[in-house]
């Protein structure tokens, strides 16, 4: 059971309705693909001064995991998802 | 007892390989399937494309060669509740070409150009920064909720207030979809006429803007909020992941269909209102109030206040035209857009009222000299 927390960066306090479709879609790669994997799903506001000190500048929708900007600007397709999961469970 | 259990042990552990084989064999075909499903998604995408390109460059042809005049309809004679119904469809018959390609190239451009070209190219406050924000504004077509990181940005780039503030005053304007439905439906002389306006009227706001006290405050707040060491940015990976054509056309896709699905119902309601509006108005109304200078002016002033979403606002401006608008006073009306009331509340918070206050006097007043100068210039009578 491998752990990973997942945090989905938009541009409001809550998640907005890009925010809610990134989540939605990586969850749905999770739960086909990856069933063995444990998610702790985070929002952040990317526009906050603590995000930006921390990550710099991002365009939202933008997901991060494991302190690594792994996508931002636009909503991931379900193939992106993938190769991007796959980065982190080969490592 | 323990042979049954070995043997039992033996078949779990067969059918457990079977298992994964055949999920290999499944997986296989589904991504197999997968593949093809994508590559042919990406060849119908710009089958499409191409198709309403072509059919747009056969039809700009054709008015050249032929033109054909616009006939003039009068909606006051059907039943009111028949109204709406045959000015969408009259729209449709006119704008359908342009409005989907118009979506279309909306997604090409969001997946397409990198944003990152903005934040290289912003910082520091020399005049050319004010233009390259003007023109780079058409393609930051995005969420709302992207106002403020897009802000962020641009200030975290090093760009002044001032180059932030062109930027969001063209953003409305220049934005693609605006820029071809107006050319299309009003006219490419009004609407490039009304695109220069806008460009002006928003260099000047960010040039002037910059100049105040205000300007400089909000910076060194901005500054004083935001000081990441280099420490700390150099921290920060990114992962890059090849993004194959078939994903970048699924995203432009996707993004294009979004687009549509928010825009489309305020649309159709913005024409319902507008068939009503263009069968009830009396012409004598428009000839007294929207002609020669008065126009012009009251054009200004009613463009701003006049809260309409894009797409609808070209819709009423062609009508009024119909009707007998003078295309000055068409001019200034359209040009009036970025001061509406709607979009002063956000505004004041990242620019001060002072900001808002320095962009709306600049705009109303471009707006009227830039129509009296086309009244000049096509002998539109003042």
């Amino acid at each position: 059971m491998k752990e990973l927390t997942i945090i989905i960066g938009g541009g409001l306090d809550t998640y907005c309705i890009n925010c809610r479709k990134t989540k939605d879609i990586v969850k749905k790669v999770i739960e086909t693909k990856y069933l063995d994997l444990q998610v702790n799903y985070e929002h952040i506001n990317v526009s906050r001064p603590e995000s930006i000190k921390k990550y710099g500048h991002m365009h939202p929708p933008c997901i991060i995991i494991d302190d690594t900007i792994v996508h931002e600007g636009s909503i991931p397709t379900e193939s992106m998802v993938e190769k991007i999961l796959n980065h982190f469970l080969d490592d | 007892m323990t042979k049954t259990l070995a043997i039992n042990q033996m078949s779990t552990n067969n059918q457990v390989i079977e298992d994964h084989q055949k999920n290999g064999i499944k997986e296989k075909i589904r991504s197999y399937f997968r593949d093809r499903k994508q590559k042919i998604h990406t060849v119908i995408y710009f089958v499409i494309l191409g198709a309403l390109l072509g059919y747009f460059i056969y039809s700009k042809i054709m008015m050249f060669i032929d033109p054909v005049p616009t006939e003039v309809v009068d909606y006051s004679i059907y039943d009111w509740y028949i109204i709406p119904y045959v000015y969408i469809i009259d729209y449709i018959k006119h704008a359908w070409n342009t409005l989907s390609l118009a979506f279309m190239l909306s997604g090409i451009i969001y997946e397409f150009i990198p944003k990152s070209v903005v934040k290289k190219r912003l910082g520091g406050g020399k005049f050319y920064h004010y233009i390259l924000a003007a023109a780079l504004a058409p393609i930051f077509i995005t969420c709302s909720c992207s106002v403020i990181p897009i802000y962020v940005g641009i200030l975290a780039s090093g760009a002044s207030l001032g180059v932030a503030m062109t930027f969001f005053l063209m953003a409305p304007a220049a934005n693609f979809i605006t820029i071809l439905m107006t050319g299309e439906y009003i006219g490419w002389n009004l609407g490039l006429w009304r695109l220069g306006g806008s460009f002006i009227a928003a260099v000047v706001s960010g040039i002037i803007f910059d100049r105040l006290r205000i300007s400089k405050e909000l910076r060194k707040q901005f500054d004083n909020n935001i000081t990441h060491d280099s420490n700390e940015s150099s921290k920060v990976k990114r992962l890059i992941i090849d993004k194959s054509i078939h994903e970048r056309v699924e995203i432009a896709y996707k993004f294009s269909w979004d687009l549509l699905k928010t825009v489309l119902p305020r649309l159709l309601i913005g024409l319902v209102i507008v068939s009503f509006l263009i069968a009830y108005i009396p012409d004598e109304w428009i000839a007294n109030y929207f002609t020669g200078f008065l126009g012009i002016v009251i054009g200004a002033l009613l463009g701003g206040p006049l809260y309409t979403p894009t797409l609808v606002e070209i819709v009423v401006t062609k009508s009024l035209i119909f009707k007998g608008m003078d295309k000055a006073a068409a001019l200034a009306f359209m040009m009036g857009q970025p001061y509406d009331f709607v979009s002063m509340v956000p505004n004041s918070k990242y620019f001060k009222w002072r900001g808002v206050l320095v962009y709306t006097l600049v705009f109303f007043i471009t707006s009227i000299l830039i129509a009296v100068i086309y009244s000049l210039i096509y002998r539109i009578p003042l």
